[in-house]
């Protein structure tokens, strides 16, 4: 039987085997997502008839009898800064809401298409992708499936919360500083940011051009990874893009972990993780019998220089609307976007230096290790509207310090599967299963070996 | 913290910015880019611009040897 808690693969499956057509599905999650979504505000966009068009070439091309591709008939939805033929492109703002529609798919909205799968819409994020509570004045806050009253995360909130949602069983999103990796955390489901350079961002709205990242979400590591193998493609007309070519993961994922050396990454990543994010490493470790401890050199600073290098980019690419209409931006990132564009060369190259050294170092490190442990977040969901929240003992403001573990990982484009912990009372949290460059199978490996395990898991929440 | 292998120390560690070196420097930056700073958002962009440049402190005090060039054009080494 098919329905809101059915995985991708099943769904697929079912649709494979004649037990339910494409058809049905798309129309029972358009139905689904037009009752529920009034209260999690994750959709900015329903593409109906798309859905419905490309659902209804599934089934006639299983009535040909042709082969189906591997995600034939699964419903998913993309954060509104991939570009999607004939909608515009939000990315979250007032002011792009003013460009003519797409002309063309972005290219994993395009390899989404080949694979089968069933666009049903497209999902609200913080402006620009700048923040981590998608709190988007422009068109309300996501709220979060397992307690409406508090954020999904962001700035990927509507991919987090339509997944946690059962609306969609696979969502896109896209991570600088932590945009997939703390939704993913917030909102208790599975999230993979792959390697920087992987996966192509043709038609998708940059942010922070040499840190932005695009990635899946999914409630079971099969379809995080069956996602992961249908966006890979070495794309040339990415410049950032160098994947070695397509490394599929799903076929590994139950290898196992035999091997595998695997360590708690302390310091930092302890010192500014409050007793629930600690908790949830401690739960992994002591499953993945992780014993060791690792110190990944220079965190903080290494934060501090993404920090920057954000502001600055992101600063510098909106430069001409700040100029002329700073008033149409978003209130919550209005100002972090005009001081970015003020930020002196000298700090933003020293801080280009910068990483140049410490992922150097870091490299190192993989010499030694295979995967790292370490919280996705500080805590759980905060309230929407929270101003601040308390780490380890100190009052931090709650927006940028969402990302705090996220930002050192990403600067030098890790790789990173999070999985969620859910437990009984208590809203969801995640932890981060890091790996060295272009490993992503390592760490889908070490998140399928704790799913089978049964130490992590996505149930979709109940609706309020 | 000694000094990364390869890198000179630092002769001074850099100053912390006042209050009036935020206003001015974000002032001056604004002129020199033509960007209007509406006096609503004035008070917002000092506040973020003071968060960048204690930040930067913290990357600016961080010895670098001549050799370690920027990341811009940033790409991992193949498998």
């Amino acid at each position: 039987m098919i329905g809101p808690e059915s995985k991708a693969l099943e769904i697929a499956a079912a649709i494979a085997g004649g037990k339910v057509s494409a058809v049905e599905v798309a129309r029972a999650t358009l139905e689904r997502i037009a009752r529920l979504d009034t209260k999690y505000n994750s959709f900015t966009e329903v593409t109906r008839e798309r859905a419905l068009a490309e659902s209804a070439a599934i089934d006639a091309k299983r009535q040909r009898g042709e082969a189906l591709p591997p995600l034939a008939g699964v419903p998913y939805a993309v954060k509104n800064l991939f570009d999607i033929e004939g909608i515009t492109t939000l990315a979250g703002s007032k002011i792009n809401r003013e460009l003519p529609p797409a002309k063309q798919d972005a290219a994993l909205v395009a390899r989404m298409r080949a694979a089968g799968a069933v666009l049903v819409g497209a999902l609200n994020m913080d402006e620009y992708a700048y923040g981590f509570t998608t709190e988007n004045t422009h068109y309300g806050p996501v709220r979060n499936p397992h307690d409406t009253s508090r954020t999904a995360g962001g700035s990927s909130g509507g991919s987090g919360a339509a997944v946690a949602a059962g609306l969609v069983p696979i969502a896109l999103g896209s991570d600088t500083n932590g945009s997939i990796r703390v939704p993913a955390s917030l909102c208790g489901i599975f999230g993979l940011k792959p390697t920087y350079g992987r996966l192509s961002r043709k038609g998708s709205y940059l942010f922070v051009a040499s840190i932005d990242h695009l990635g899946p979400f999914a409630r079971s590591c099969a379809d995080l990874a069956a996602a992961y193998d249908a966006l890979q493609y070495p794309d040339p007309d990415d410049p950032a893009c160098s994947a070695p070519g397509i490394q599929p993961t799903l076929r590994q994922l139950a290898s196992g972990i035999k091997g595998m050396r695997i360590a708690v990454a302390g310091g930092y990543f302890e010192e500014n993780a409050g007793p629930d994010a600690l908790a949830a490493v401690a739960v992994l470790a002591r499953a993945l019998g992780a014993s060791r401890k690792v110190i990944v050199p220079e965190a903080a600073r290494a934060r501090a220089a993404a920090f920057i290098i954000s502001a600055s980019e992101g600063g510098n690419l909106h430069l001409p609307d700040l100029k002329v209409r700073a008033q149409d931006f978003d209130p919550m990132t209005r100002d972090r976007f005009l001081a970015g564009a003020l930020t002196p060369t000298a700090w933003y190259l020293q801080a280009q230096r910068f990483r140049s050294w410490y992922r150097s170092r870091v490299i190192e490190l993989f010499g030694e290790v295979d995967l790292l442990l370490a919280p996705a977040t500080p805590a759980s969901a905060t309230l929407i509207g929270q101003e601040t929240m308390s780490i380890a003992g100190r009052e931090v403001p709650t927006r940028p310090s969402m990302g705090l573990l996220t930002q050192p990982i990403s600067f030098i484009g890790l790789p990173v599967v999070v999985v969620p912990l859910h437990r009984p009372g208590q809203m969801p949290i995640g932890v981060q299963l890091i790996a060295a460059p272009w490993q992503e199978a390592v760490a889908l490996r070490a998140a399928a070996y704790l799913e089978a395990e049964g130490v992590v898991s996505a149930p979709i929440a109940k609706a309020q | 913290m000694s000094p990364p292998q390869g890198s000179e120390p630092l002769t001074a560690p850099p100053k912390e910015l006042s209050r009036s070196e935020i206003e001015a420097l974000v002032d001056a930056s604004a002129i020199a880019l033509g960007l209007p700073l509406a006096p609503e958002f004035r008070p917002g962009v000092l506040l973020n611009f003071a968060r960048i440049a204690n930040l930067a402190q913290t990357v600016m005090a961080f010895p670098l040897a001549e050799d370690v060039e920027p990341a811009a054009v940033f790409s991992h080494d193949r498998p």
